[in-house]
């Protein structure tokens, strides 16, 4: 544990000096961070990382991608009872890059079922009433501080946008892509 | 014997917690590790440990709703990450509170303190100046981030059935209580289901009327028929025209002595 740990300081100090990275890079530096997260939550965590070679070379501001996935883990997975599965995935299309990070753990709590048959009686104690948040939440803090560094950097050329499903959420980064010189 | 359990989502940390107490107080049974609030509030229910050493921050469950949830004569250790300023009001609601990253001095510390407290005599009780002061810190804690209360109280809650939306007066509840992820409204005539949260109710109805006493229960004063203690001290509600009994956890037997 302490191992990844110490590989993920180093390979966070390195990136924040630079203004630049690379996908790859952002790439090892988010399967480091997650297996980490794995070894805390111990078995509640599955992960994902799928970039083709071409996406990998991507130039890429750094700690852009990252906030994104910690986004997945602490409003979704973690607090969900049985946890859940974070999917990073990146693609080139039409001179774009497009990251995506899903998770399947906690969602916006709509449109899930009343619970009828399997209602609890009133004769059961109350302990037993479970209270999971049935939704997400965050102050937005990442988001909007990811979507500041966008505007910077790209103007009106690259897109953040975050949609929440019933249960897990995805976030889409979309930018210009240029590989990495 | 003195028995305790460990509530932690990290197992590490309650493996290595574990590992600490038992060398520095080898007579206690850990007789838990609850991976989860839900687990954790279950077998506090269950096992009725002396002592509960509760992660602040956990899936299910926070810490905190779970001290909110305790019935029995178990006594809590908050063991948090959060910084000092959050920390203090944790002191004031528990035994003790331990800041990770833990230290085995500290430990030492809140062990002795542990091993004192439940040594008094009509320990586990708490008695009723620690458990008002233990649910009014919980109160605090645990009220959801409304910039401030509404001026009039809330007066009707509307339920959906299918097509149909049924308003219901707040007068005619009798209790509400959650149900998974859903809040039964229970009135003499029958019970409904909606999605506000008890602790976004508790912040919405005249505190006058509506009582919690219970993190699952909110219940309303007009119409509670009477209390009853069981064996073990603990302490049961009888609301009118209704035949279910209602628990109050520790944190609020104290609203309803005989006057």
């Amino acid at each position: 544990m302490l191992e990844a740990f110490t590989d993920f300081l180093r390979a966070g100090l390195v990136q924040m000096r630079h203004a630049d990275s690379t996908l790859e890079a952002e790439l090892a530096m988010a399967q480091r961070y997650l297996e980490l997260m794995q070894i805390r939550m111990d078995g509640r965590l599955a992960f994902s990382i799928e970039a083709d070679a071409q996406a990998r070379a991507a130039a890429l501001p750094t700690l852009l991608l990252q906030p994104l996935i910690e986004n997945a883990i602490q409003h979704g997975v973690e607090p969900r009872v049985e946890g859940g599965r974070v999917r990073v995935r990146a693609r080139v299309a039409g001179g774009r890059l497009e990251l995506r990070v899903d998770d399947d753990a906690l969602g916006s709590g709509i449109g899930q079922p009343v619970p009828g048959a399997a209602r609890r009686s009133a004769h059961q104690p109350a302990h037993q009433a479970a209270h999971q948040p049935a939704y997400r939440r965050g102050n937005g803090m990442a988001l909007a501080n990811i979507r500041s560094r966008l505007h910077t950097r790209y103007g009106a050329a690259a897109s953040l946008a975050l949609q929440l499903r019933p249960s897990g959420a995805c976030a889409v980064l979309d930018l210009p892509y240029t590989a990495h010189p | 014997m003195t028995t305790a359990l460990i509530a932690d989502d990290e197992p590490h940390l309650a493996c290595y917690l574990r590992e600490q107490l038992l060398q520095l107080w080898p007579a206690l049974e850990i007789v838990h590790i609850a991976p989860n609030g839900l687990d954790a509030a279950d077998a506090i229910a269950r096992l009725q440990p002396d002592v509960a050493f509760l992660d602040v921050q956990m899936p299910g469950l926070s810490g905190l709703e779970v001290a909110q949830g305790i019935e029995g004569g178990t006594r809590v250790v908050f063991v948090t990450a959060y910084d000092e300023y959050a920390v203090q009001a944790f002191d004031e609601a528990a035994l003790d509170y331990l800041l990770k990253p833990l230290r085995q001095e500290r430990l030492a510390r809140s062990v002795g303190r542990i091993q004192a407290a439940l040594a008094l005599p009509g320990a586990g009780s708490g008695g009723a100046l620690d458990d008002a002061r233990l649910a009014d810190t919980l109160r605090r804690l645990l009220a959801p981030a409304v910039a401030a209360a509404p001026a009039t109280p809330l007066r009707y809650v509307r339920a959906g059935q299918g097509a149909v939306t049924r308003q219901i007066a707040v007068d005619e509840v009798l209790y509400f209580q959650s149900d998974d992820k859903y809040t039964v409204v229970r009135t003499a005539a029958g019970e409904y289901l909606i999605r506000t949260t008890i602790a976004e109710l508790a912040s919405q109805l005249d505190p006058g009327q509506f009582c919690q006493v219970h993190r699952a229960t909110l219940v309303n004063l007009a119409h509670l028929d009477s209390t009853r203690r069981d064996e073990a001290s603990r302490l049961f509600l009888r609301m009118r025209g209704h035949d279910a009994e209602l628990p109050v956890s520790r944190a609020y037997v104290h609203l309803f002595r005989a006057m």
